[in-house]
């Protein structure tokens, strides 16, 4: 400032004086805010590792429970069943295959198996000065006969005005009550400071590569058609690789604090890998089954698909389409105002849409198909970090986020479990609605 | 505490001395915010971030003026930065508005009160406000003003002058002062 007051301008003293004596208390979070960037960004932190934690444990628990099987391992111990969708019959370890539905429609070569008998299985509140006394109790001054005789508009401390505000700060007229217009143009600008609203309308998108970790139950059981030379880590028998999928959804955030966020939602999720196999001449494979009364089961059926050799290298696909309910919260961890950091976790109740699927047979030779065995509900966990940017009254974020699912793919019938992690970078842009 | 020891416990970031260093200082700064801001949440989001530079950078104060004046630096740069980051604010500043105010005339109030005035340079638009603000309050140059607003220095006069006229006028309507003798009702209204 190389400016003095010594232009002796009294109109500019009377300003300076006038406004010098003017004093606003803030709000508690004010404080708690700069106390908190000041000396606890290790407890957000902290919070952040525990849910990573949480998530990190529940994966583990669910993958190490023991599958225990016993009981009749005679294959196809029901005898006679028919697969609705393709018209295949069992009759013990007679396989008939209907020659016109042996395949399945889309698919890329492998025949239609056959399951054998299942179990059961910001707004803005205009008011005379007067009665603002709740939002203007801090303010020193009490309101006087000049504030009560225009209308002057304030923003209440709780809760905060939406996003999509416009308006004149003050609303002067003439006796007629014309608005001011444009003089008070400037006013009227989007309010870009930090969302205010308590709820939050989001929508995100997110670009998302599958990968999948194979577990299969062991030992290898005795009598069942699994080959001796084949048993072992199903990973080491199989090739698979990651491919891209989506993932798009929407959700309602509710601020609990200003740090604290939950969230509900709705979202669509496509995910998929690839697989490296061979064709091969129609051949029978089977894969054997847990059922409910744990004896063994066997799904069989003639396919042309080939996991280790064949005729000729085909790449085939996994496909899932996902519904889901993601429930959870958010946390910001570093910075005020504008930009933040934040992470966010929670669960996703999901339900199966469809799914094009190839199940490796249990001697690991063939692929097979059959959505019979793919499970309706599974729950997924997620964790997300992102950085938060507001602006324009949205507040628009970017950050990678992990998914992972806790149930297998496939039912508990089928042998190999089957867990899909994925990773992706999420975009999302949210407003306040109130 | 004195501010000696305040700033003495501020440079061992002691949160004890942070917050009555806060608790001496942000309402005054908080008036500050106020005057440039859109409205009080905003005032207080620039306050938050204007606090939180003060303690970052405490270690910079070099005891060569007030305390009060270069925390109030802090504060009015934080405002600014805050302000330029609006589109609207940025072409307002450098737009010269040449409607005038209509505002309804107000009985005489018996004592003139800070707030009044406070609120009276807020009915002005983002661009004169902000001017008026670090020129006439802040004791800005218009030189220094320009540079900060990224303006000619000329505008800023003009901005100014423009601004002081309505503030005057709005002022006069709400009898806060008298047309016919402005400065001599402004002075005798200093002791108010």
């Amino acid at each position: 400032m190389d400016r003095n007051f010594n232009d002796n301008d009294d109109f500019e003293e009377f300003l300076k004086q006038k406004a010098d004596q003017y004093k606003i208390y803030p709000a508690d979070r004010v404080w708690n805010n700069i106390y908190r960037s000041l000396h606890h960004p290790g407890r957000w932190i902290g919070l952040g590792l525990l849910i990573i934690l949480t998530g990190t444990s529940l994966l583990i628990g669910k993958n190490s429970i023991p599958v225990s099987f016993s009981g009749d391992l005679h294959p196809a111990s029901h005898p006679a069943a028919v697969n609705h969708a393709t018209g295949l019959q069992i009759n013990g370890d007679a396989i008939r295959p209907a020659p016109t539905s042996a395949r399945i429609p889309g698919g890329k070569g492998a025949a239609m198996a056959v399951l054998m008998p299942r179990t059961n299985a910001a707004s803005v509140s205009v008011t005379p000065l007067h009665q603002q006394a709740d939002h203007q109790a801090v303010l020193p001054e009490p309101a006087d006969e000049v504030s009560s005789s225009y209308t002057l508009i304030t923003l209440p401390l709780r809760p905060r005005p939406t996003a999509s505000l416009v308006i004149p700060a003050l609303k002067f007229t003439e006796h007629n009550d014309k608005p001011v217009e444009p003089a008070m143009a400037a006013f009227r600008r989007p309010v870009t400071s930090p969302a205010p609203g308590k709820f939050m309308l989001q929508f995100y998108a997110s670009s998302m590569i599958s990968y999948r970790r194979l577990t299969s139950d062991k030992p290898a059981l005795t009598g069942t058609p699994v080959s001796s030379q084949y048993a072992g880590n199903v990973n080491s028998y199989v090739h698979h690789k990651p491919a891209a999928g989506f993932e798009l959804g929407g959700k309602l955030l509710y601020r609990l604090s200003d740090n604290l966020t939950v969230y509900g939602g709705a979202q669509l999720n496509y995910s998929r890998y690839y697989i490296d196999a061979f064709s091969y001449k129609a051949e029978k494979a089977s894969i054997a089954l847990n059922n409910k009364s744990f004896s063994a089961d066997t799904l069989s059926g003639y396919t042309s698909i080939r996991n280790l050799s064949g005729f000729a290298p085909e790449q085939l696909q996994n496909q899932y389409w996902q519904l889901s309910v993601p429930l959870g919260m958010e946390i910001a961890l570093l910075g005020h105002g504008r930009l933040q950091f934040n992470i966010g976790g929670g669960v996703q109740p999901t339900l199966l849409l469809n799914s094009n699927a190839y199940l490796i047979s249990s001697d690991y030779k063939n692929y097979l198909q059959s959505p019979d065995l793919a499970r309706r509900f599974n729950v997924h966990t997620n964790f997300e970090a992102f950085v938060s940017y507001k602006a324009g009254g949205m507040k628009w974020q970017l950050g990678p986020q992990f998914r992972s699912q806790l149930l297998s793919s496939y039912s508990n019938q089928y042998k190999v479990k089957e867990y899909l992690t994925e990773f992706g970078i999420k975009f999302a842009v949210s407003k306040s609605i109130r | 505490m004195t501010e000696d020891s305040i700033l003495k416990g501020c440079l061992k970031n002691e949160a004890a001395a942070q917050k009555e260093l806060y608790g001496r200082y942000s309402p005054k700064m908080l008036a500050v915010c106020y005057r440039f801001a859109h409205n009080r949440e905003d005032a207080e989001d620039m306050l938050q971030e204007g606090f939180i530079k003060v303690f970052s950078q405490i270690h910079t104060f070099r005891n060569q003026g007030a305390f009060e004046g270069w925390i109030r630096r802090i504060i009015v740069h934080t405002c600014i930065n805050n302000l330029k980051k609006n589109r609207k604010f940025n072409e307002s500043v450098d737009i010269i508005h040449a409607t005038g105010l209509q505002v309804r005339e107000e009985s005489v109030p018996s004592i003139v009160q800070a707030k009044q005035v406070v609120e009276c340079i807020r009915i002005l638009p983002i661009g004169y406000r902000t001017v008026l603000n670090l020129y006439a309050i802040e004791g800005y140059s218009h030189r220094e003003i320009g540079n900060m607003l990224a303006i000619e220095e000329s505008t800023s006069r003009s901005q100014y002058t423009r601004a002081k006229q309505m503030l005057e006028e709005i002022l006069v309507k709400k009898k806060i002062i008298q047309q016919t003798a402005k400065k001599a009702n402004l002075l005798s209204s200093f002791g108010t």
